[in-house]
């Protein structure tokens, strides 16, 4: 109750933030950015693996025509499009991983939690490989 | 613990689950994204009558979100659930130790991203691939986005408030 009587009093400016809001933001956007430069995602990736109920499946993207995982709700339909690979078809009741769109850099992800599927791309290590041979 | 207070609990509470459910509802550009609409009125509350006013507000909008919107008993509502639980504690804790003088913004925003880190934290318990906290710095990023303008929309809502029991 105090604050909230405190913060009526204060200028425009000084009622909506403070110097500890900026130094929050500062702090979160730091965490964020160490996170992202752990996660690189600048290298087309070649390979998709999917994690699923049955386990985990890692093919190549250029054969990722439709292939079908199976998950507690149903099936889910994991496509190749013109930018990446994306689910295409979920049970699920949202429909987020579907909204998602495509996928095509390594580190990036798209995760149908009620469905437990989850597509990534993981390309670095191999790309690396193929170039070293 | 007067009518007064029970009768704006009640209906704070109920606007926090109205704004959930039509949060629900609307349609979003950014899929995964969810502004947190309905914790404008925790944010409020947790500045006005303390901690326990806004667990009980946070309660009320989950179950009466939960049952309007369908989503009682999936992996959604079990995320859900978790999220708000433990974004009220950090947000509590934020407002109680007072350690960095944090406005409604920064507290908003601290609620924000342990709301998103928990949600992933879910997450990986009902997908089991550690792959998924690779959404962390995402999911950083648009909490914060989503705390600031929850948190000015509260300081809002405070100023209104305030406005409206000086006259």
């Amino acid at each position: 109750m105090s604050l909230y009587r405190e913060i009526s009093g204060r200028s425009l400016v000084g009622r909506f933030f403070t110097w500890g809001d900026i130094a929050s933001v500062v702090l979160i956007l730091s965490a964020a950015a160490f996170g992202m430069f752990f996660r690189n995602p600048s290298v087309e990736a070649p390979i998709v693996k999917v994690f699923s109920i049955n386990g985990e499946e890692g093919f190549a993207l250029a054969h990722a025509n439709r292939r079908i995982f199976d998950g507690p709700l149903g099936e889910t339909i994991v496509e190749k499009d013109s930018e990446g690979v994306r689910i295409s078809k979920s049970p699920c009741a949202k429909q987020i991983c579907v909204g998602q769109g495509s996928i095509k850099f390594a580190g990036e992800l798209i995760a149908c939690v009620p469905n437990r599927v989850v597509v990534t791309l993981a390309g670095k290590q191999e790309l690396y490989d193929a170039l070293s041979r | 613990m007067s009518v007064n207070f029970l009768i704006r609990i009640a209906l704070l509470g109920a606007v926090s689950a109205t704004l959930f459910v039509f949060e629900g509802l609307a349609p979003r550009p950014v899929p995964w994204m969810k502004l947190g609409l309905g914790n404008i009125p925790v944010v409020a509350v947790l500045f006005m009558y303390g901690p326990l006013a806004a667990l009980i507000v946070c309660c009320l909008k989950l179950i009466l979100g939960g049952l309007v919107g369908g989503l009682v008993a999936g992996p959604t509502f079990v995320i859900s659930i978790g999220g708000t639980c433990v974004s009220w504690c950090v947000m509590s804790l934020c407002y109680r130790i007072r350690l960095l003088d944090l406005s409604p913004v920064g507290i908003s925003i601290w609620g924000a991203c342990a709301h998103q880190v928990t949600q992933l934290a879910i997450a990986y318990v009902f997908v089991g691939q550690f792959a998924i906290f690779s959404l962390f710095p995402i999911a950083l990023l648009t909490a914060t986005v989503t705390g600031i303008l929850i948190g000015f929309l509260a300081s809002w809502v405070l100023s209104l408030l305030s406005f409206v029991r000086k006259s």
